[in-house]
């Protein structure tokens, strides 16, 4: 419960990085994926989960004021989920990648959630500043980052103590013949994300369909 | 401007986004930057008021070029006090008419193609150094990825924040004379050289009978077939992950001699 505790406090101070201070870019599922693998005792396995991610969802951007789907959250949780069911096997950590790749919607939707609860506090702080109390402007932006970090530190320790107890039950149900093609998934989707930022790189690639 | 203020200028921008809201966005972030200075240039607390309250008006943009409307609008606010011919509005609207162009360079530069980039030239060297087990350099990739992002980003930050002090609204012509698109175009050619290389790399890493090279080509083209038909990343993951576990059945009911 102590490591649970301490992992999601951490992820919780990686996510800050998205968007409530700095954008230096600890955040990206590749610098998070060596770093939790380092601390679950796996790195290299976290570098190549990292990889995938980045790959995979690299077109994800937060263009204006569209709030994007949290790469963070899913790199994390499918290390901490995948290294918890079973230590040296690829099948596992792709199988937690499954199962972790909705909780950026999720962890998406909660974002959402707290910044229209910063319009309250921006509020608050217009309010304040207008009868005087400038030193609200400090607070608010002290406010904002409490709640950035509280809502992915909730989030993170829910989600983990959830699979922590749920996952490693259903992946030992599973068939071999479904663990090795989670393996094989292991070093084919690398070649997906090629597929993916190949289509994204080039500006004039052909699409099957019109926009 | 003393440098004092300025480097608390430089270090509050970070915070821009705290208290991101829907209502007015950055509007609390972009005051919180701009404090340190209206003290200074306000020093009695009810003449600040009103400079403070102009600026929590709705405010948006990329915070790794904002520091551009926070040079001008900071010399903008001393030329006010000092008397200049100059209006509250002018100051307003410059703002917020800069704020959006701005934010699409920046998007599209920053967001889209520089971290694209040095994702990729980091992906390079952890393929490369994937199978070689005594290598110690594990955190080389990541490091590596953070060191060439934020050179750019912080350096950019810091420069164009002196640089829109001292030369203003001519500022804001320069930013329209700049070729983004050129360098944008320029980043993603070098970037599709280096994909050519870590593909080509990799298919070779793994090149040990014919079966299996198919099964790679095959992979490569499916993807490429989804993602042309629009598949989201998640939906892509799961339609590769089923195909995946279709090829190891397969393997395993027909005694096929596949990857495996």
């Amino acid at each position: 419960m102590l490591e649970v505790l301490y992992i999601s406090f951490l992820a919780a101070i990686f996510n800050l990085d998205i968007t409530a201070f700095g954008q230096f870019m600890i955040s990206r599922p590749i610098v998070c994926g060596p770093v939790f693998g380092y601390l679950l005792g796996d790195i290299k396995s976290g570098l190549w989960m990292g990889m995938i991610v980045e790959l995979l969802w690299i077109k994800i951007i937060p263009m204006g004021a569209a709030v994007p789907h949290d790469t963070t959250a899913i790199t994390i949780l499918s290390m901490v989920w995948g290294l918890n069911t079973a230590k040296d096997s690829y099948g596992a950590l792709i199988f937690a990648l499954m199962l972790a790749a909705p909780s950026g919607i999720l962890s998406r939707k909660l974002d959402i959630w707290v910044r229209y609860l910063n319009v309250e506090v921006a509020h608050w702080v217009e309010k304040g500043v207008a009868s005087g109390k400038e030193s609200r402007i400090n607070k608010g932006i002290l406010i904002g980052v409490l709640l950035f970090f509280l809502k992915a530190f909730l989030f993170y320790f829910v989600l983990i103590c959830l699979g922590n107890s749920m996952i490693p039950r259903l992946y030992s149900h599973l068939n071999v013949a479904v663990t090795n093609g989670l393996n094989l998934a292991w070093w084919l989707l690398p070649l997906t994300g090629f597929a993916v930022i190949l289509v994204s790189f080039h500006n004039k690639f052909p699409t099957l369909i019109k926009k | 401007m003393k440098y004092a203020i300025f480097l608390s200028m430089l270090w509050r921008s970070l915070f821009l986004q705290a208290l991101w809201n829907f209502e007015r966005m950055q509007n609390i972030g972009f005051a919180y930057v701009l404090l340190p200075l209206l003290k200074k240039i306000y020093p009695d607390k009810d003449d600040r008021k009103a400079a403070v309250i102009r600026h929590l008006e709705f405010f948006n943009t990329n915070p790794y070029v904002v520091n551009f409307i926070f040079g001008f609008i900071a010399a903008m606010e001393e030329d006010l006090v000092k008397g200049k011919d100059l209006t509250k509005e002018q100051i307003s609207s410059l703002k917020i008419n800069v704020a959006g162009p701005l934010a699409a360079i920046g998007d599209k530069f920053f967001w889209a193609t520089w971290r694209s980039f040095t994702a990729l030239l980091s992906i390079s060297l952890i393929i490369y150094f994937h199978d070689i087990n005594d290598f110690r350099g594990t955190w080389l990739p990541p490091l590596f990825f953070l060191l060439i992002y934020n050179i750019l980003t912080v350096f950019f930050r810091y420069w164009s924040l002196r640089i829109s002090y001292r030369y203003r609204k001519k500022v804001v012509k320069l930013i329209t004379k700049m070729e983004f698109r050129y360098l944008i175009n320029a980043v993603r050619y070098i970037g599709l050289l280096f994909l050519v290389f870590i593909l080509v790399f990799y298919l070779y890493l793994n090149f040990s009978n014919i079966q299996q090279l198919a099964v790679f080509i095959l992979i490569l083209l499916l993807s490429m077939l989804f993602i042309m038909l629009q598949f989201v990343p998640a939906i892509l993951l799961y339609s590769i992950i089923a195909i995946c576990i279709g090829i190891s059945w397969l393997n395993s009911v027909l005694q096929l001699n596949l990857y495996m």
